[in-house]
């Protein structure tokens, strides 16, 4: 009978099914495992490499806060030795580039420039933040500035074409020029300072101080 | 393929599938699905979205701040513009750019720190301590969330860590603050002479030939604008309550409905002694501190100065500064029990101690002004206007909706609204797309004349809002398109004009001559004097030369060459349109750092230093947005 055969047949089917299957878990069951195996440790370790950066960013921001705070009540030790901590622990952090010109900015009060242009030259070399990059290369000018090295100056705002920080670069470049008593090129520069400055400030009143002082009588003779 | 998954998609393997899709959902979170749908991009930058709603709530935050500063002067219509919304977004963008920057470069806000700084805000304290229900209830009633608030104060806070770290690791060479001192301190000891073109005016000579050969040589200038003339309907409630009679029982009526519109309450002013009292004092304490106010009592009783008491005893710093002054005292703004003895006093009287939270109180009633009913006889004039003016709102309230009805469904002509609103269709002057009068002084009016449905299409105007008060709908009547002037209309001004140019040509030619003389020699007083002009000396602060003239002539011989010592250097220049300045410029002295006080210097030093961090902070910015691949969808602002 037509009833009895087909219960027959279909355990037939599954029987055949099952050995199907085990022989293709046997060709391709480790790789299953081992993908999923692979699979659950790449996400566990992206969230637990999430999880240490994390922990590394605010354990660099404790420092930085510490950092601040030591220079703010003049404890300049302390700030050199916190700013040196987080710049072993955490040198690729933002804060580490502003450890560097915490360092430099102690180094100049304690009079040794040379140290000082050391860690600017750390910044303008390494730092991944192209503002800090300009920043610290501004620093380094100031400090060229105070001894008269015009060349080091025309080389610092040259460098970079850069498209920012154009009325700091002109600026000292008038300082120097106007150190050397080359009045054209000074008022030209600080010219091109006043007309990058937005709004009306205190800079705009300094740097126009500055350029009105490059028309003397030694140039107009 | 598809009948062979159905049949192998029973018992544990299909379980295993279904496993295997709950995966990614359990990993990454189903919501990520839903959210995805109802988000409307305004911009990107670096791949940050930003949404249009958090876009709408800037729209609105910095609208209300506008309107804050500026009050009624603020122009409703330039917060439609492109332009606002514009400025508004590129702000929005900068923020997201920096917290993503700062973010990316590790600089972060701890919990600690994040809770110490939202803690130490005076506005979520009561009391001198931090509330955190006050603190929920502000942030919800600002329009966020406290997690977004949190989120923002992160952002904020690693900003304000940037701009921290940039500032306070600048320094300042000693040379630098010297300079800056002899140039921020510069005198200029000079004097000057003012040349007016009004001595010119009258010896310039303008022919009848150069007027035409100005305007034949200038075959592009001289164009009026295209200009249209409308007809318009005006419905408003001044024109509708002019219309409106008001029946006499009416305002009569009115007057005895509404008796405390029309009483002038009175005033006291007085002086008061407060003997303070913590909230929580003890009985020995009010009885001794009541001992101590009534025997103030009796001594301004038996004559003392009230005044001088007040100096001498009272607890109420503020007031006892004034002897005691109050000052004018109305009806409900004081303690409950002291408004009730002011009130009860004569002129000149001294009350007995009165108990209010803050303590006892000794009130000597200075002045006072009685309560005074106006009359009807008053306020009819009044009354009736604003009786007239509420009806007349009413009406406009319900024409108002006619009034668009109609000029929107019979758009050929605005008879039929004028018929149906019993208005008049009134004519307006000649008016461009830039400047009108009378109805064209409204934007709204203009930029609708000069629509392609009213201008090309010679359709109605839809209604336009010109105020609160006020609806237009216009329609044009006569269009002129931008055209060359005649001469004979341009003539008058051209000839203005020649004669303009002349007198400066004249003006500044008798300036330099005057230069000339005074560089080879010529006495300055002698020549000054020659020519009927008066030496003034130079302001020595530019605060002190108030008017813009003044402060000119500092900016022009501030800014001309130093002579050499010991010699005078003389100038000219034209200062504006009117007028030429010679100068006298005898030295100039620098500032002398040496004589300013250490305090002083630290200030400049201090300036200098904020100077630069900030402008630092200001080119981050600007870096930062040079570099970013910004995207803005205008359609969607």
């Amino acid at each position: 009978m037509a009833d009895k055969d087909i219960p027959a047949q279909i355990h037939f089917a599954e029987d055949e099914d099952i050995e199907k299957l085990k022989h293709w878990w046997k060709r391709n069951g480790t790789g299953i495992i081992a993908g999923l195996v692979i699979g659950v440790t790449a996400v566990a370790g992206i969230n637990g490499w999430r999880v240490y950066s994390e922990h590394q960013a605010e354990e660099a921001s404790a420092l930085y806060r510490q950092m601040m705070g030591a220079a703010q009540a003049n404890q300049s030790t302390a700030a050199m030795t916190t700013a040196t901590e987080l710049l072993d622990k955490h040198g690729s952090s933002g804060y580490a580039d502003i450890a560097l010109l915490m360092l430099s900015r102690l180094a100049v009060e304690r009079g040794n420039t040379s140290e000082a242009q050391d860690y600017l030259r750390r910044i303008v070399g390494d730092s991944k933040d192209p503002a800090l990059r300009h920043t610290a290369r501004l620093r380094l000018g100031l400090l060229a500035l105070e001894t008269g090295d015009l060349a080091a100056i025309e080389q610092l705002a040259a460098a970079d074409s850069a498209s920012a920080f154009v009325s700091q670069y002109q600026e000292l470049l008038g300082d120097s020029y106007a150190s050397k008593e080359r009045w054209d090129e000074a008022e030209a520069a600080y010219d091109r300072a006043l007309a990058e400055l937005p709004g009306n400030s205190l800079s705009t009143r300094l740097l126009t101080a500055k350029r009105n002082m490059t028309r003397n009588s030694a140039r107009v003779q | 393929m598809l009948t062979t998954i159905r049949e192998k998609a029973t018992g544990w393997i299909a379980w295993a599938i279904v496993i295997l899709i709950t995966i990614p959902f359990a990993l990454w979170g189903i919501n990520s699905y839903f959210e995805g749908a109802a988000k409307v991009v305004v911009a990107t930058a670096n791949g940050i979205d930003i949404e249009q709603q958090v876009y709408q709530q800037a729209l609105a935050d910095q609208r209300r701040s506008l309107v804050q500063l500026m009050g009624r002067n603020v122009d409703a219509e330039y917060f439609a513009t492109l332009a606002f919304k514009r400025q508004v977004l590129e702000s929005l963008i900068d923020r997201n750019l920096q917290a993503d920057s700062l973010h990316r470069r590790g600089f972060r806000l701890t919990d600690q720190q994040l809770a110490s700084r939202i803690r130490s805000m005076p506005a979520f304290q009561s009391d001198g301590a931090f509330d955190q229900q006050r603190y929920e209830m502000l942030v919800r009633n600002a329009g966020l969330s406290v997690e977004g608030f949190e989120q923002q104060q992160r952002q904020q806070g690693a900003l304000e860590q940037l701009l921290a770290g940039l500032s306070q690791t600048a320094f300042v060479t000693d040379a630098a603050v010297d300079q800056a001192l002899q140039l921020l301190g510069q005198k200029r000891i000079a004097s000057y002479a003012l040349l007016d073109i009004a001595l010119f005016r009258d010896a310039a000579i303008v022919t009848e030939d150069a007027i035409q050969d100005q305007y034949e040589s200038n075959p592009d200038g001289y164009f009026a604008p295209a200009e249209v003339q409308v007809d318009y309907l005006r419905l408003s409630v001044a024109d509708l309550a002019a219309e409106i009679e008001v029946e006499p029982a009416a305002a009569r009526h009115f007057f005895d409905e509404n008796p405390e519109r029309f009483s002038l309450p009175g005033s006291r002013s007085a002086r008061h002694i407060l003997i303070a009292l913590a909230a929580a004092a003890g009985e020995a304490a009010v009885v001794s501190a009541r001992e101590k106010a009534a025997a103030l009592v009796k001594r301004a009783r038996d004559g003392e100065d009230f005044a001088a008491l007040a100096q001498a005893h009272s607890d109420d710093p503020g007031s006892a500064r004034r002897g005691g002054d109050l000052g004018l005292i109305r009806p409900g703004t004081m303690a409950e029990a002291f408004e009730e003895a002011v009130f009860a006093l004569a002129r000149g009287e001294i009350s007995d101690p009165v108990r209010t939270e803050y303590g006892w109180h000794v009130i000597k009633l200075v002045d006072l002004t009685l309560t005074r009913v106006e009359t009807f006889a008053e306020v009819h004039g009044e009354i009736e206007d604003e009786l007239r003016r509420r009806e007349a709102e009413e009406r406009f309230v319900v024409l108002a909706e006619e009034f668009q009805n109609i000029v929107y469904e019979q758009p050929d002509s605005l008879e039929p609204g004028a018929e149906a609103l019993e208005l008049e269709v009134r004519h307006s002057e000649w008016f461009s797309r830039e400047s009108g009068t009378g109805i064209a002084a409204s934007g709204v009016v203009r930029e609708a004349a000069f629509s392609t449905e009213v201008l090309v299409d010679q359709l109605n105007s839809e209604m336009l809002e010109v105020d609160a008060d006020t609806l237009v709908a216009v329609h044009v009547r006569d269009h002129r398109e931008r055209r060359r002037q005649s001469l004979a209309e341009v003539h008058e001004s051209i000839g203005r004009q020649l004669r303009e140019a002349a007198a400066g040509v004249d003006l500044e030619a008798a300036g330099s001559v005057m230069v000339e003389r005074f560089q080879n020699g010529a006495d300055w007083a002698q020549v000054l004097a020659d020519g009927g002009l008066e030496a003034r000396e130079l302001p020595q602060d530019m605060g002190a030369a108030s008017e813009p003239l003044e402060q000119a002539v500092v900016e022009a011989v501030f800014s001309a060459p130093v002579p050499a010592p010991g010699v005078a250097g003389y100038g000219g220049l034209r200062l504006d349109t009117s007028h030429y300045l010679v100068y006298r410029l005898e030295r100039v002295e620098a500032g002398n750092p040496a004589a300013v006080s250490s305090a002083e210097r630290e200030e400049v030093a201090q300036l200098l230093l904020t100077r630069r961090g900030e402008e630092l902070f200001a080119e981050v910015n600007r870096t930062l947005r040079a570099d970013a691949d910004v995207s803005i969808y205008d359609d969607k602002l």
